[in-house]
């Protein structure tokens, strides 16, 4: 009797330790982070956005295909800047490009935001609701000029899982348009709120430089649409370029370097992408010949800006003054051919003393992402192409030429330090920047093809490491300046330079029906990198 | 007053007494004598006890015992290991001789099934293999799970070849086994269980067996019964074992060559000039990051780091270049050292069993001070209260330390990086033992090194770089059982398993980490880390047991209900730069410190049944049930049931068989298990916010240490995380992945048959087990196009079907009075196979591949080479072709990953009072790839860089540098072919043109470090993919059992032996740059992962042999 009671207690006991183990509430959702209907400051989300368009699409999610866009990275060896001679540390040179990266996760980070600027700001005017339409526009034609007919109007949205796919002229039609809503939406704004920075922007610019920034942008896709510019007629290109140019004060667009859209390092969050390792594996990095015959052939000081003088020419006796001794790599050779070669000292290495030294960006230029010197040439070739009136090319080249020079600080007089690969002082050069301009290659040809091929061989100059695809697309539209191809290092099977990406491997695989539409139509049925898109035809 | 207390005292120690004896101690004595003999002879050791009682005596050497009896009605039990007890009543007599029969041991088998259910194995109608604690207790490994390797079929233990490494316990090729001790789940980091307190290991080899678990037995479970106090003559015994090892000799070591120095194109000068980007600085290296593409040791003069250095011009004057440090990597490590010691006290009476048990484990590693501390105190003790009433309790307290562990993978961290993959022999790493010698030296600020851009001084790593780990572990439970009736039994227990957590890191200042660490520069003052785990589950059951014979039937019934409370609780610190270099403290930080926390509860709530019906011996029938209600689950589909059933019939029992036969048992089961967004393990807090490692994400290198977590996985949601991008500024990043409201759990349908065989009274046997699992719909994040804006969406998406056969075989050839053989063979195999798709699609992608329905998803498919119409390699510029597009639609399938089958051997041969066990096993079949040796060709330091045409081509391109003052004329010519006119079209990454395309011999020359960095590179895993094929002669042991002769005719031990033990003493492999053994199993759905690929195996340390000697001592 005893024992049982004693047992029944026990139990008791027992049974009242073991269940006070209950825990109340739901515990499904994550309580570590903030689920999908948690109210999330804009600027929050709209730092993502800022952060994605330096980085270029898919890279901060780790997507595969996706590529970097800032300095020395893949991106500036396919623009011929410069050439990697060791795969392991630098990459590899060649143009064996399969399945792209696209830019559709902004598209769900402004998704996002959209949502939580109706739910904080109701109609109140803000500047996230235009700068959320001017980054729709960036990704659409990020994604399309990669690969021709993309989906835009379904795509971002949970519900349609297999989004139907937009003509690439319709893509181009309505990001113009969702540019032109952007820069009346801003200049609304401005004109109630006056201009202030927008919380969450990484690249600190006013509203009323954003609103510069869309228009100098919109100057950008108009034209790259050159090819276009006639047989679509339903797009007005020259007429819209035109009206941005006629009407400052209704389309504001940049007025110097003070307005660029750059990135902007530091020394402990957003280290110079190639310190400090890379400047110790300096030596398998060289310049390529198609940026550095361009600049030594004219004299152009910015030489010096990218370039040490190869090894072997002064060791020859030449003077870190004598262009001449500025030697760039052919990009058609083999990796192994280059490496051989640098070994011997016969290229120019990336300018340590500029690009080596410092985690910061102190010593380097920031990474420009949409810029005034391409305004400028792009204005130059709309003259040039006669879709503005007036003779204002040859003065639209210059100033691109003089803010190109003086982003990296080059006028007459100014005394450079030219260090070897490794850094150490070989002597002195004092830039004339006149000379240059004076190079009858520099000197504006007027409103000819050659004109053309002027502007657009500076363009290239001025893309030097900055403006992430800019320089290829260009290439690729009007073939300025030519590039090297041909050769074993250019790795496709016929070892010519691809003109588009194929489309991601999801959408083969889980857009199938779309993604056979949309590569029949354009492309005869195959994914083909070297056939023409619509926009560049 | 003196005197009462006294007498107090007096009383209650008598009571105590009474109490611990158990039994009457008033009663009549009387002395019964006899002899016990089998075949005529006498049996020593044979346990001789008056039932109900504690008079219990051993037979003597010639079998002879003698016992004192409480009264005439007595009954005597007399019984061994080996024989059939027998029972026989007193009735008054004096003398008894008995003659005992050796039993059918293996007939007679009891395995412990779930819930820690004892069922006689011929019962059973699913697989269920055991392992002897016995076993597991001489040869020790340092982890007592890697002891498991080969000793069960369709288990296999992917041994870590690093100290304090957690094996990989994969069973039917899936990872994650529950682990239950006692009848309890219990949280594992393999290393909380101790060797020497284990009765036996019962491998429950698939959810038919584990369905009791519910989806944590999804696997099958690994069930561990611990031992008891148990019942001996004297009512007490005392146990010692004590093992000593020494791990010398290396079994799996990379070969290196030892000409090719340190630097790039033949050329190296230490502190380059041309290298140097902190201006002015002459001293140290920090400029160049140097592979072994260096100059040839000829002698010539190079600057090197310990040449002559002028402080006043900075000038170092040249010394001579030679091969000194052929052997660094064994000139570094010391013999390690594994003592593990435990001692045991042990007591029973009739009312009670009490067992306390302390075991220390002390390892040293073979990287100087590097060690491992383990404690382990069990303590399980029983009291009857009354005859209805039973309390049971049992407590384990494990605690690890170490100040120190190193770690291993790629980086400058690791000792096989710096070593075997940029480790080259133009120095002696003796030299380096003081490492804060000048010049380059500073006490507690700059280390003293060959190098300073590439990796760090080994003994500066040893003694200053600290990975600590401190663990505490307990679980224990507490029951009670009430018999209700003598047919039904009620029980009700509480248990508790939890573990907290600590890891340090400590980075000494002057750490080389290049850019592995995105706040590092040269020459600074270090980091503290530290990463803080805690984890708490209470499982509490009420079970009602029911056992009746009715007729011919025999039933046995469970019905259980069981409460699941979980909590897990992480965080993860670390400074950003020491400001005070030598301070491990996060306030000691020059930019802010880095803290992540992270938490998770879960309950589930259960009720499951179990009914075995018995109809005379011929049929045995069992079907469970369970019912989970999981807390990770949409709330519409978070309850679900789980049924089993098995069937199983011994034939022999109703048909005639030859009388060889001893037993012929068929057997099927079927089970269904379903579960959902859990997870097995998890990481640092940081990774189990952001699901990126602290390498990938944080710091760039370093493994990420994961444990055992089985609680939420958090994966079904839609939610943003708090992050930063840009200058510090605060930032959201929101899943990739689209949720599914409406998701199912997953579902395991496990069919499995098999048959038991046994003749020759045992002596031969063998059973057999085929198995067919249909894993799915499993909940997958599947690829989703991207123009959704996502890259995943969570669906029930694929069913995989596995099937698998194990075979175990037994036999004792040999069996005499003095000598016999005993053999034991496991073989197992498996293959998993994609059988459907969600929405009825035929294909989905996978990784690296696009799978149909039908096929084998460990398929490896990755880079290969161009091939010509007659199987020669195309070379391009010099190096191999690679596809266009070098995309999935020209990867090549490599081979598959999962082995063919393994195996495992054990021969025991035992004469007179010696035995000689040993065990081959290992792994047949499957591909790999060999990371050690991609590295180690990529850094110019793997033998095979400087042998064969590579050789020659390596030492030709040397001699025309001008001894590393010119460029190398390159030499080195891939045999192959080249495109001489017609470009290529591919498809599956063959040229399918090859008719239109003339091809030539290729004889573009190009270097040889080229060629392995650049060419070959990482861009053909076709190149660097092996067999994984392997075996191990994994322990030998020689034992000597002092017989009971020896121990003389009163002894002070109740056994004794001595042994000399050996552990991985040969390994067989392709390669023996890696040990394949740590690499389990290729593919595993549930974490939908894929091992052995060029993406997710890294660097691993070299294993080596052990040796030494065991003691074993009962009181």
């Amino acid at each position: 009797m005893k024992t049982t009671i004693i047992g029944v207690l026990l139990f008791i006991g027992l049974a009242s330790i073991g269940l006070t183990g209950c825990q109340k509430g739901s515990l499904q959702s994550n309580p570590n982070v903030a689920s999908s209907s948690t109210t999330v400051p804009v600027s929050l989300i709209f730092n993502r956005v800022t952060n994605e368009i330096y980085n270029g699409g898919g890279v901060m999610d780790a997507v595969s295909g996706s590529v970097l866009e800032g300095p020395w990275s893949q991106v500036h060896r396919w623009n011929q800047y410069y050439v990697s001679l060791y795969s392991y540390y630098w990459g590899v040179n060649n143009y064996n490009w399969s399945n792209t990266a696209t830019m559709y996760s902004m598209l769900k980070y402004i998704d996002l935001m959209e949502g939580q600027i109706t739910a904080q700001y109701g109609s109140l005017p803000n500047a996230y609701a235009p700068l959320a339409k001017f980054f729709k526009a960036y990704l659409f034609v990020w994604y399309s000029q990669r690969v021709g007919d993309i989906p835009m109007t379904q795509a971002g949205n949970v519900n349609i899982l297999t989004p139907a796919y937009d003509l690439q002229h319709d893509v181009y039609k309505n990001s113009l348009a969702l540019l032109d809503t952007a820069n009346t939406l801003m200049g609304a704004l401005i004109t109630a709120q006056g201009s202030n920075t927008v919380a969450g922007d990484i690249y600190g610019l006013t509203v009323a430089q954003w609103q510069k920034l869309i228009n100098t942008y919109k100057l950008r896709v108009l034209i790259s649409l050159s090819k276009r510019a006639v047989d679509n007629a339903d797009l007005n290109i020259p007429t819209q370029f035109a009206n941005i140019i006629n009407n400052p004060s209704q389309y504001p667009i940049m007025s110097g370097n003070g307005d660029n859209l750059e990135f902007k390092y530091n020394a402990v969050y957003n280290k110079y992408p190639i310190f400090p390792n890379y400047a110790q594996n300096d030596v398998y990095a060289s310049l390529c010949n198609t940026f550095l015959n361009i600049t030594t052939a004219t004299q152009d000081p910015r030489t010096f800006i990218a370039a040490t003088p190869a090894p072997a020419q002064i060791t020859a006796g030449k003077t870190v003054s004598d262009f001449t001794a500025y030697v760039g790599a052919d990009i058609n050779l083999g990796q192994s051919a280059l490496l051989t070669n640098a070994t011997s000292g016969m290229y120019s290495y990336p300018n340590f003393l500029r690009y080596f030294v410092d985690p910061s960006g102190t010593t380097e230029e920031p990474a420009i992402i949409v810029g005034y010197p391409e305004m400028c040439f792009n204005i130059a070739e709309a003259a040039n192409r006669g879709w503005i009136s007036g003779s204002i090319a040859g003065t639209w080249y210059l100033n691109g030429i003089n803010a190109s020079m003086a982003m990296y600080g080059l006028k007459d007089g100014t005394v450079l330090t030219i260090g070897d690969r490794g850094g150490t002082t070989l002597g002195t050069t004092t830039v004339s920047v006149s000379n240059f301009l004076a190079n009858p290659a520099v000197v504006y040809a007027g409103n000819t093809a050659a004109g053309l091929t002027q502007i657009l061989t500076q363009k290239y100059v001025a893309f030097w490491q900055n403006s992430g695809w800019e320089a290829f697309y260009n290439w690729r539209r009007t073939g300025v300046p030519a590039f090297g191809q041909g050769g074993a290092g250019i790795g496709t099977p016929n070892n010519m330079i691809p003109i588009r990406w194929q489309y991601p491997n999801d959408e083969a695989v889980e857009n199938t029906a779309n993604w056979q539409k949309a590569i029949t139509s354009q492309y005869g049925g195959t994914d083909d990198i070297t056939q023409p898109m619509w926009l560049i035809k | 007053m003196r005197p009462k207390l006294t007498h107090t005292a007096a009383f209650f120690m008598l009571l105590l007494t009474c109490l611990l004896a158990g039994s009457p101690i008033f009663a009549q004595d009387k002395a019964v004598t006899g002899r016990v003999i089998s075949g005529g002879i006498g049996i020593s050791g044979v346990s001789v006890q008056e039932k109900g009682t504690q008079h219990a005596v051993m037979t003597n050497a010639d079998g002879v015992y003698t016992i004192k009896l409480s009264g005439p009605g007595a009954i005597l039990v007399f019984s061994s290991v080996g024989y059939s007890s027998q029972e026989l009543a007193a009735d008054g007599q004096s003398s008894f001789n008995v003659t005992l029969v050796e039993s059918d041991r293996v007939l007679s088998e009891v395995v412990v099934t779930a819930l820690g259910i004892r069922r006689e194995s011929k019962r059973i109608g699913y697989a269920i293999q055991e392992v002897k604690g016995a076993e597991l207790v001489k040869a020790r490994d340092p982890n007592v799970f890697s002891q498991l390797e080969g000793k069960v079929a369709g288990l296999d233990i992917g041994t870590s070849p690093e100290l304090y490494g957690r094996p990989n316990i994969v069973l039917r090729g899936n990872k994650d086994l529950l682990i239950v001790v006692d009848g309890v789940p219990v949280s594992s980091d393999t290393w909380n269980v101790n060797a020497d307190d284990i009765e036996s290991v019962n491998v429950l080899k698939g959810p038919n067996a584990a369905a009791l678990y519910g989806f944590r037995g999804q696997n099958g479970a690994i069930i561990i019964t611990t031992k008891r106090g148990s019942r001996t003559a004297k009512g007490w015994e005392v146990d010692f074992n004590s093992s000593n090892m020494l791990q010398k000799g290396f079994t799996v070591l990379p070969k290196d060559q030892t000409q090719f120095g340190r630097g790039t194109g033949y050329y190296y000068a230490y502190n380059n000039p041309k290298g140097a980007f902190l201006a002015g600085e002459t001293l140290y290296d920090y400029g160049q990051r140097l592979a072994i593409w260096g100059p040839r040791m000829d002698g010539q003069p190079v600057v090197q780091y310990n040449s002559p250095y002028d402080p006043a011009t900075g000038i170092w004057t040249p010394t001579p270049y030679l091969t000194k440090g052929a052997n660094n990597l064994k000139n570094f490590l010391e013999a390690g050292f594994l003592s593990t010691n435990n001692v045991s006290m042990a007591s029973s009476g009739s009312n009670y069993d009490i067992r306390l048990s302390y075991s220390h484990v002390y390892q040293k590693g073979q990287a100087p001070n590097t060690k491992i501390n383990m404690d382990n105190l069990n303590l399980t003790a029983g009291y009857a209260i009354s005859s209805k009433l039973k309390a049971e309790a049992s407590l384990n307290l494990n605690v690890q330390y170490t100040p120190n562990i190193p770690d291993a993978d790629y980086g400058p961290n690791s000792y096989v990086y710096m070593f075997n993959v940029y480790g080259p022999a133009d120095y002696d790493v003796r030299d380096l033992k003081n490492y804060y010698k000048g010049p380059q030296g500073v006490p507690g600020l700059n280390q003293y090194n060959e190098n300073y851009g590439r990796s760090n001084n080994p003994y500066f790593m040893a003694h200053e770089w600290l990975r600590g780990k401190y663990k505490t572990d307990i679980y224990g439970y507490a029951k009670l059982t009430y018999n209700i009736n003598k047919d039904f039994n009620l029980s009700f227990r509480t248990q508790i398993t939890t573990w907290d957590q600590l890891l340090t890191e400590k980075v000494p200042a002057g750490t080389i980490l290049n850019d592995y660490l995105s706040w590092y520069y040269p020459g600074w003052y270090g980091d503290y880390r530290e990463d803080h785990r805690n984890l708490m589950e209470n499982n509490t059951d009420l079970l009602l047991s029911y056992k009746k014979s009715i007729s011919d039937f025999f039933i046995t019934a469970n019905v259980g209900t069981s409460e699941r409370s979980y909590k897990y609780t992480s965080s993860y610190e670390t400074t950003r730069d020491l400001a005070v270099p030598g301070v491990y403290s996060f306030s000691n930080s020059q930019n802010p410190a880095l803290a992540y926390n992270f938490g998770s509860n879960m309950q589930v709530y259960s009720g499951y049944y179990s009914l075995d019906v018995s109809y005379k011996n011929y049929v045995n029938l069992s079907t469970t049930g369970r019912v989970d209600n999981l807390s990770t689950l949409p709330a519409a589909n978070n309850t679900f049931f789980y049924p089993s059933v098995s069937l199983s019939t011994s034939i022999g029992d109703y048909v005639k068989l030859p009388k060889a036969i001893n037993l012929l048992k068929v057997r099927a089961s079927f089970a269904d298990v379903k579960g959902g967004l859990t997870q097995a393990q998890q990481g640092s807090a940081y990774y189990a916010l952001t699901g990126n490692t602290l390498n990938g994400g944080l710091l760039g290198y370093g493994q990420e240490q994961f444990t055992a977590y089985d609680g939420p996985s958090y994966k079904n949601q839609s939610a943003y995380n708090v992050t930063t991008y840009y200058n510090g500024q605060p930032a959201v990043s929101y899943s990739t992945n689209i949720s599914d409201p409406a998701l199912k759990p997953f579902d395991i349908k496990s069919y499995e048959a098999g048959l038991d065989y046994l003749m020759f009274k045992g002596r031969l046997g063998f059973n057999f087990t085929y198995y067919q699992n249909l894993n799915g719909p499993l909940i997958y994040p599947l690829p989703v196009a991207s123009s959704t804006g996502f890259q995943t969406h969570n669906v029930n998406a694929i069913v995989s079907k596995k099937k698998g056969e194990e075979l175990v075989f037994n036999a004792t050839p040999v069996k005499s009075r003095n000598f016999s053989w005993d053999v034991l063979i496991n073989w197992s195999t498996y293959r998993e196979y994609l059988h459907s798709v969600v929405g009825g699609e035929n294909s989905v992608q996978l990784g690296n591949h696009v799978f149909k329905i039908g096929d084998r998803l460990d398929a490896d498919y990755s880079t290969a080479f161009v091939r010509d119409g007659s199987g020669n390699i195309v070379f391009s510029g010099g190096a191999p072709l690679s596809p266009s597009p070098n995309n999935i639609g020209n990867y090549k399938l490599l081979g598959y990953l999962d082995p063919n089958y393994s195996f495992g051997i054990n021969n025991r041969f035992t004469y007179k009072s010696f035995s000689l066990s040993f065990q081959f096993d290992g792994r047949v079949g499957g591909k790999i790839y060999d990371d050690v040796w991609y590295h180690a060709m990529n850094g110019g330091t793997a033998a095979e860089s400087d042998q064969g045409a590579l050789g020659i081509a390596r030492n030709a391109e040397w001699e025309t540098t001008g001894q590393g003052s010119v460029a190398a004329v390159p030499k080195y010519v891939g045999q192959g072919v080249t495109i001489a006119s017609g470009t290529p079209s591919y498809s599956g990454g063959v040229i399918t043109n090859t008719k239109q395309i003339q091809f030539t011999p290729n004889t573009q020359a190009v270097t040889v470090q080229s060629y392995l960095s650049s060419g070959l590179g990482s861009n053909f895993d076709e190149f660097y993919t092996i067999s994984r094929t392997f075996a191990k002669l994994r322990e030998v042991r020689l034992t000597y059992n002092l017989s009971q002769k020896a121990l003389g005719k009163k002894p002070i031990f109740r056994t004794a032996s001595v042994a000399l033990i050996g552990r991985n003493l040969l390994y067989f492999a392709q390669r023996k740059d890696f040990d394949i053994d740590q690499y389990t199993s290729g593919f595993d759905i549930q974490t939908q992962s894929q091992t052995g690929t060029s993406s997710d195996v890294t660097l691993s340390s070299s294993t080596s042999r052990w040796f030494g000697f065991n003691l074993n001592l009962g009181f």
